[in-house]
């Protein structure tokens, strides 16, 4: 299913979450990435995973990016999701026009500077050379800069002026905060580009999202089978039970089915990349309610590290897609018609 | 079933919760993860906590957590495990242990899970041996309620081997242990996925002497009358994700209408599926209350109340959150998400009470 090279980065990616994560992954929810983390990221080539290497990018193709992104999810899903928004700035924002965004670009992708996007796109309003307006969902509310666009047409990039009207308390990736902010600052034009009217982020990258969901999927499994394996009650471990050992038998067939559909598509627009987004979702969402289970009263604390996998699942969904929006537009793609009632 | 003054009570503890649980006090006490003394004074003041009228204890833990889970429970639990001293204790224990609590003056807890045995209660390793007249405790306990507030707890122990291994559930004795006595220590447990306005605490016991008269009811009885206790706390649990789940659905239809989504199927059906479910978690649970309060336990029904009702709470926060997108997920709801997932855990998880319902089914054939 994969190449020499492709292998070679998921046990890099791999290493890095072993090495890195695994330990700072609950620091990393109560404290967010921090500059350190952030030069890890990019030393390591995934801030820029999939840009040209003349942009300091790691010129990875979209499956080897996919196979990062699911091993980091499995230690901090919070860092998975940042590395996405970070590529989402360069890879779908900036790059398209680099004549006015090269420094920012290299900038990003070496970790130099910390940067955000709004989750969704709303307009802000251009007067003058002033940029103006809210916007309610704003993760890394913190960074040093923002990107957005002044209308349909016009990116630009914000330094300051950006003041949080209330910090979100989220269900998920709380490593990435969540705010409210309005915005009143100096607004830099970037682009002049034609792009969605009410784009979102994330909405072009469902299988970099179903990579990061399959990612968590695992995670779930692998410690509910090492604690079952672990765990004794009734003077048997609790694999030996059969509901329970079942149960784990069919989540690891459908986790390995979802690997194998979601690394044969190829097209991050079609019909099968949307169907794969959801299912993967739904899955984790699914595998990390009994991995909790499994693990009893001590899955209910942050420390065990399975109920993080509970939270953001249920976020993710909510982050990544506007549920009946994103069913109608696949059904049309399967059906031909639109289902309106 | 029913009692017909149900609807006053329940409009009683509505008010209350409506006034108590302001979203100030929710999200402090959830962000200190302190427990909320000041509301338990007043939810007791108002008459809540009164075990002579179980159907009201009943509705107002369902009203309470249709509001907040975390507070609710805090404010009606302050006698957590006290019935096993109204069953079984004896008139010194009733004087001295029942009474204040249920004056309001004194918390107590009940100390049955340890770090390794949880669902498996006969798997505990806490000892109680004789000394003298009295005994002396050594052991731990977590993820106990009230763990950091009670003055005094429930505790149960091995009090002599196990005649056999199929008959591990012998020679455990249950004693009451008072907060205050040397060698005994509380630690909260922070970091929880919800319910953090709870107290929740490890507990250890280092040769705490306990005297002969806090024995409660007969040695090696024990294990019988954490059981009987279950039979009992497990429907106030079940009145807990009924009340959780009442209020995800709240928040669910205020969202329908305050989008102008009454017509789109999509909601419809979701709410449709929701309300179906809670209507049956209430159906259950107040038949096995009805059991109960008429003294005629039947734990194959606690047993169905609390594992569907729990149930029930997961899976209608998890469906008010899918459709109610980022709104839902930075809003009341995710609380409630992160609450009702301890009600598919705690006093006996899933498994346990599909165990207890199985077996009972097939005992009586």
């Amino acid at each position: 299913m994969f190449s020499e090279d492709q292998l070679l980065m998921r046990s890099t990616a791999r290493e890095f979450a072993q090495r890195e994560l695994a330990q700072r992954a609950e620091k990393i929810e109560k404290e967010g990435i921090d500059n350190e983390l952030r030069s890890k990221l990019a030393s390591a080539g995934f801030l820029g995973a999939m840009l040209p290497s003349k942009y300091g990018g790691s010129d990875l193709d979209r499956t080897s990016f996919m196979l990062v992104l699911q091993e980091i999810s499995k230690y901090s899903p919070t860092t998975a999701l940042f590395v996405l928004l970070q590529h989402s700035l360069v890879g779908r924002t900036l790059i398209r026009d680099l004549s006015l965004a090269e420094s920012y670009v290299q900038d990003i992708v070496s970790g130099k500077t910390s940067w955000t996007l709004p989750l969704f796109q709303r307009n802000l309003k251009l007067d003058g050379g002033r940029i103006r307006g809210e916007i309610p969902y704003l993760p890394l509310p913190r960074a040093d800069f923002l990107v957005s666009y002044a209308d349909p047409k016009t990116l630009v990039v914000i330094k300051g002026g950006v003041t949080e009207v209330r910090a979100h308390h989220s269900l998920g990736f709380r490593g990435l905060g969540l705010s409210h902010v309005s915005v009143d600052s100096v607004a830099e034009k970037l682009s002049q580009v034609e792009v969605d009217p009410t784009p979102k982020v994330l909405d072009e990258a469902s299988l970099e999202v179903a990579a990061i969901a399959l990612g968590m999927a695992q995670a779930s499994l692998e410690r509910a089978m090492d604690y079952s394996k672990s765990r004794r009650a009734f003077n048997s471990l609790l694999a030996e039970f059969q509901p329970l050992a079942f149960q784990l038998l069919e989540y690891d067939a459908q986790i390995k089915a979802l690997e194998r559909f979601i690394y044969s598509i190829k097209d991050n627009e079609s019909l099968e990349a949307g169907e794969a987004k959801l299912l993967s979702i739904d899955l984790a969402k699914r595998m990390s309610r009994i991995s909790l289970q499994v693990h009893g009263g001590y899955g209910y604390f942050e420390y065990t590290g399975v109920e993080k996998f509970y939270r953001d699942s249920a976020a993710l969904e909510a982050m990544v897609s506007d549920q009946v929006g994103e069913k109608v537009k696949l059904s049309v793609l399967l059906l031909g018609v639109e289902p309106k009632i | 079933m029913i009692p017909e003054n149900l609807d006053e009570l329940r409009g009683k503890a509505r008010e209350f919760a409506l006034r108590e649980f302001t979203e100030e006090k929710i999200r402090k006490y959830e962000e200190e993860e302190k427990y909320p003394e000041e509301i338990r004074r007043k939810a007791f003041e108002a008459g809540f906590l009164d075990m002579s009228n179980p159907w009201g204890m009943l509705v107002a833990m369902e009203e309470f957590c249709r509001v907040d889970p975390g507070l609710g429970i805090s404010a009606l639990s302050a006698a957590f495990g006290s019935e096993v001293i109204m069953l079984f204790g004896s008139d010194y224990l009733k004087k001295k242990y029942l009474e204040p609590v249920l004056k309001g003056e004194k918390i107590s807890g009940f100390a049955v899970t340890e770090p390794s045995a949880g669902s498996d209660v006969a798997g505990i390793r806490s000892r109680l041996e004789r000394r003298g007249k009295g005994y002396v405790l050594n052991g731990e306990k977590i993820f106990i309620t009230n763990g950091t507030v009670a003055n005094h707890f429930y505790v149960l122990a091995r009090s002599s081997p196990p005649p056999s291994p199929e008959k591990r559930h012998h020679g455990m004795t249950m004693v009451v242990v008072e907060s205050s006595w040397p060698g005994f220590e509380a630690e909260q447990m922070k970091g929880k996925l919800g319910m953090r306005a709870t107290s929740t605490a490890h507990l250890k016991f280092r040769d705490v002497e306990v005297p002969e008269e806090n024995v409660i009811g007969e040695e090696g009885k024990g294990f019988y009358y954490v059981m009987t206790f279950f039979d009992i706390s497990r429907i106030h649990v079940a009145t807990q994700a009924l009340g959780i789940a009442q209020g995800a659905l709240d928040m669910f239809t205020e969202y329908i209408i305050n989008n102008g989504l009454n017509n789109r199927e999509t909601y419809q059906f979701a709410l449709a599926d929701m309300a179906t479910r809670v209507h049956a978690a209430r159906l259950l649970t107040y038949d096995a209350a009805d059991r109960l309060f008429k003294f005629a336990p039947d734990p194959v029904k606690t047993s169905m109340a609390k594992y569907f009702a729990g149930e029930t709470a997961v899976y209608v926060t998890d469906l008010a959150l899918k459709y109610t997108g980022m709104q839902g997920v930075t809003s009341k709801l995710e609380k409630f998400y992160r609450d009702a997932k301890i009600e598919e855990i705690w006093e006996g998880t899933n498994e346990v009470e599909k165990l207890v319902i199985s077996r009972m089914l097939l005992k009586k054939r």
